[in-house]
């Protein structure tokens, strides 16, 4: 990876953590809650899985990370700066929070919104004032390092689901955010782009990335995450604590809804059966064989 | 309703394009103040919304299908300032990219049908609207007054513009260059047909979308303006009106020059056999259009008539508000609801029905007397949105040969296609429009575009105006001249010598520039062309709006046609007209939803990006020796022309 990309921000805020959630609340309407009274911290160059079934307000929390949604009550901060409508409307500190954090949604068709990949990438970079010469290196560059140089001069309607994928985290990573934030990173990707963007990850982590992951895919939740917070479907926090406890703990995961009763452990192995009313219920499993996911 | 170019004179649409300016701006900066740096992806995907839309097919009273507009709505939904944009951004897309109505005709089609439509439509609804409350029935009845309304007002403009063209614009002889017929021909022509058909089946689609919206708790623009301004609002409302009448006024001085009494009532209603648009149905069917208005007004000039036609649009709207409110009445509460036959079932399966469970698809459908014909309109929506998908796939294909356009810069190729198209619409001489007709070809031909899909796909889209137009126009009853082949003796019908050249004439423009037309949009990708717009000082923000809507432009048409497909999947019985018109209706509304959604998502992935409201691109590369040389080659060549006609022109 070319070290101009993802050099790490200067990490001047040391001390603070990088996002820290304090009592939030959200609403989308007098009857639909999304979060309630969510409170939570990630520590620089942490790797967080958010975990939660369907509706429970994953992506709500990642919009207000990314100052993107406002909470009726409560406090955001990132880097220990507050992070609020007030403060958003200063040019400063708007540019430095959109520097500091990439947010990678899960709707392409809506993260993609130029008329060629290279003007996507380029947007960022553009709408942050950097000299057009480091903004073609720099689009050359994130385009070099993801292999999608060839899709440069196409629309982004040309691509394939993940081609589309790879140009939203190319678009993101031009300007070298400290923090991602994903949404639902490899739903609707074929096992192939999966494996990619798993791949990416980790290798992000590497190079220094705090990575927040909104999922419900307990198959990657231990490859993406030291550390899960899982979200019940109340719109609180049910659980936080590292990757393994929390995988292991069926009881919480069966309670959240995020596994179903016939769901079975075999050694990291999470996995469920077809539902059977007849007959008993009794099978084994091969480790090594059967399952390509380990 | 889409003037193409040749159909009138540059002239007409430079000044309706002046006209245009001071409206563009105001409502430029009436978004941006009230939209801030949301306006970019509302506005984007609202033209995207308003272009899918007007590819549906809405069943239409008298057995036919039309396409709705969707302006009126759009102001509804998202206001009027919105709507002026949103529409001019889906016209000039469609004019550039699909060959909709003419390049030149822009500033004449925005007039209409993003100016005039939804202004006049939006303020019907606020009048009739009131203070109404929202989802109350008095604010449907209004959407669709105002839907009828502003429709008609756009056709009534369409027909001035047209019909003024041979009082205006014509040859020593007097032989019209451009639209052959007057104004007595297109009013009665074009305001039957959206009177009578079109109008109704805007405000159906209308009124059922805002129904689907308003059931779906989405907020709208209009809402929001009942609640906060009351005094505001009617102010507003005054302004609209005052500006769409100061708009209409001058056409009817301009229109002066007719003469009124050249053609009296009995021969409008002979010639009126030969136009188009549902008018010889009409009169057909007993139903003899507005034949007594010239009659009636011909004392009080064009600018009565102006009125008077304006009248009796808001007459008729009074007459079908009241016609629906007996209607109402007469069955009993609303409309019906549907009804959900749920039957009692045993949940005796896994909470399966029963019914559920078996296998009754063999049986025979519930009577229903014509199966095929309550899927032709979805069928033939489908096949709007495929044709353009289709269109635009081909350009992007073909802009990727290695040809010599292709290689030409974009804002090289916009300065001479424009010239051209310019040349082809001023000259008077068939074989200046020979010559331009050859230039084109033999670019394709060195572009290495096939001859026959150029001569196709122009030729084939022509016949579908020109053809209505020009062949009438080749006959003894419009052109008075020699006679060449006489048709019927009694009424006497002949093709005329002076009919022939004007037919030919017409049609040969319409053709050559489309062809230019054609020939940029086949030769260069979409993006770029945008991006060479800039050549023409077109501020930045409407072309980054505009890039936008092209690029949603498929994720929308991929949504509707999603909706129309699960639709027919799910067709079974007869549906009639009424329900098909509601059908229509809730796909705009929920393709409405989906386009709210969307503008949200957009908005938040462009913010967490740092959006700033404030659009930058890279810049463009540097011009090449070979595009200068172009340039100046495609210029010679069109001086060469310009000045052989100017030399025909004015020797003796």
């Amino acid at each position: 990876m070319p070290g101009s990309v993802l050099d790490p921000v200067k990490p001047g805020c040391a001390l603070h953590p990088a996002l820290e959630l304090t009592g939030v609340s959200f609403a989308y309407g007098p009857s639909t809650p999304a979060l309630s009274n969510v409170s939570l911290s990630i520590g620089k160059g942490e790797k967080v899985a958010l975990l939660g079934s369907n509706g429970c307000g994953k992506s709500t929390l990642l919009r207000i990370m990314n100052g993107l949604a406002t909470p009726s009550a409560g406090s955001v901060h990132v880097f220990g700066e507050k992070v609020n409508p007030a403060a958003l409307r200063g040019a400063a500190f708007a540019h430095r929070l959109r520097r500091r954090i990439g947010f990678i949604f899960q709707n392409a068709d809506a993260q993609l919104f130029s008329s060629t990949v290279r003007e996507e990438i380029a947007f960022g970079p553009l709408q942050m004032n950097l000299p057009p010469s480091e903004v073609r290196q720099r689009v050359a560059e994130t385009a070099g390092m993801l292999g999608i140089s060839h899709l440069l001069d196409r629309a982004p309607f040309h691509l394939s689901g993940g081609e589309k994928k790879k140009v939203a985290l190319a678009s993101v990573l031009v300007v070298n955010p400290s923090v991602l934030l994903l949404d639902e990173p490899t739903a609707s990707l074929d096992p192939r782009s999966q494996r990619w963007v798993v791949d990416l990850i980790v290798s992000l982590h590497r190079a220094g990335k705090t990575i927040v992951t909104a999922t419900h895919d307990l198959d990657i939740v231990h490859e993406i995450a030291d550390r899960v917070i899982v979200l019940d479907e109340d719109h609180t926090i049910a659980a936080s604590g590292p990757t393994m406890d929390i995988l292991s703990d069926l009881d919480l995961l069966l309670r959240v809804n995020l596994v179903h009763e016939h769901t079975h452990r075999h050694g990291r192995l999470i996995h469920s059966h077809p539902h059977h009313h007849s007959g008993d219920h009794d099978h084994t499993h091969d480790v090594s064989g059967g399952h390509s996911h380990e | 309703m889409h003037i193409p170019d040749s159909a009138i004179s540059p002239a007409t649409s430079l000044a309706c394009g002046a006209a245009m300016l001071p409206v563009w701006t105001v409502a430029g900066r009436s978004l941006r103040a009230n939209l801030g740096d949301r306006q970019a992806p509302l506005l984007a995907i609202g033209a995207a919304f308003c272009f899918t839309i007007m590819m549906f097919n809405v069943p239409a009273p008298g057995g036919t299908t039309v396409h709705p507009t969707g302006a009126v709505l759009l102001a509804i939904l998202l206001g009027p300032a919105a709507a002026v944009i949103g529409m001019t951004v889906a016209l000039v897309i469609q004019a550039l990219f699909f060959g909709d109505g003419g390049v030149l005709a822009l500033g004449a089609n925005a007039f209409t049908m993003a100016f005039a439509m939804p202004l006049c439509g939006y303020a019907a609804y606020r009048a009739i609207a009131g203070r109404s409350e929202t989802g109350s029935a008095r604010r449907f009845t209004a959407a669709g007054a105002g839907a009828y309304i502003g429709l008609n007002a756009a056709a009534l403009l369409t027909a001035l513009f047209l019909g003024i063209q041979p009082a205006l614009f014509h040859s020593s002889a007097g032989r019209p260059q451009y639209f052959p017929f007057g104004l007595s021909v297109t009013i009665p022509a074009l305001m039957s047909a959206h009177l009578l058909i079109a109008g109704f089946a805007e405000a159906a689609v209308t009124v059922a979308a805002l129904r689907y919206v308003a059931a779906a708790g989405i907020g709208i623009h209009s809402d929001s303006v009942a609640e906060t301004s009351g005094r505001e609002g009617r102010r507003h409302l005054l302004w609209v009106g005052l500006a769409a009448l100061a708009a209409v006024a001058p056409l009817g001085l301009l229109a002066r020059g007719e003469a009124w009494g050249e053609w009296d009532a009995a021969e409008i209603q002979r010639r009126a056999g030969f136009v188009p648009r549902g008018f010889s149905g009409n009169a057909a069917s007993g139903w003899h259009g507005f034949q007594l208005l010239p009659d009636y007004l011909s004392d009080l000039g064009a600018v009565g008539y102006v009125f008077a036609a304006l009248a009796g649009i808001t007459f008729v709207a009074l007459a079908a508000f009241l016609l629906s409110r007996l209607l109402r009445y007469g069955a009993g509460r609303g409309e019906p609801a549907i009804v959900e036959t749920t039957p009692a079932v045993a949940h005796d399966c896994g909470g399966i029905p029963a019914w559920l469970l078996v296998d009754d698809s063999t049986d025979e459908p519930a009577a229903g007397p014509s199966r095929g014909s309550s899927s032709t309109f979805l069928d033939r929506t489908l096949e709007s949105i495929a044709a353009n998908a289709r269109d635009a796939l081909a350009a992007e294909r073909w802009s990727r040969t290695a040809g010599l356009l292709q290689r030409v810069d974009p804002r090289v190729k916009i300065i001479t296609t424009l010239v051209f198209i310019v040349l082809s619409a001023i000259t008077h001489r068939a074989a200046t429009l020979l010559v331009l007709y050859a230039i084109a070809l033999a670019c394709a031909v060195v572009s290495r575009i096939p001859l026959s899909l150029v001569i196709r796909r122009v030729w084939l889209a022509v016949p579908l105006f020109a053809g209505f137009v020009a062949l009438p126009a080749a006959l003894n009853v419009v052109t008075p001249g020699r006679t060449v082949l006489v048709l019927s003796r009694d009424p006497l019908l002949a093709v005329t010598d002076a009919g022939a050249a004007v037919a030919a004439m017409f049609t040969l423009r319409t053709g050559v520039a489309l062809t230019f037309a054609l020939l940029l949009t086949l030769t260069t990708p979409w993006n770029r062309l945008l991006e060479g717009l800039r050549v023409l000082r077109i501020s930045r923000p409407f072309l980054v709006v505009a890039a936008m809507t092209y690029r949603y432009l498929t994720v929308l048409m991929t949504a509707a046609s999603d909706l129309f497909v699960a639709r027919r999947s799910r067709t079974i019985g007869n549906s009639g007209p009424a329900e098909r018109r509601r059908f229509v209706g809730r796909a705009v509304g929920a393709l409405f939803g989906k386009s709210v959604a969307l503008t949200d998502e957009v908005h938040s992935a462009m913010l967490s990006r740092g959006w700033t409201g404030e659009p930058r691109s890279l810049e463009s590369r540097a011009l090449h020796r070979a595009d200068y040389a172009w340039m100046a080659g495609t210029l010679a060549i069109a001086a060469c022309l310009a000045g052989g006609e100017f030399l025909a022109r004015f020797r003796p």
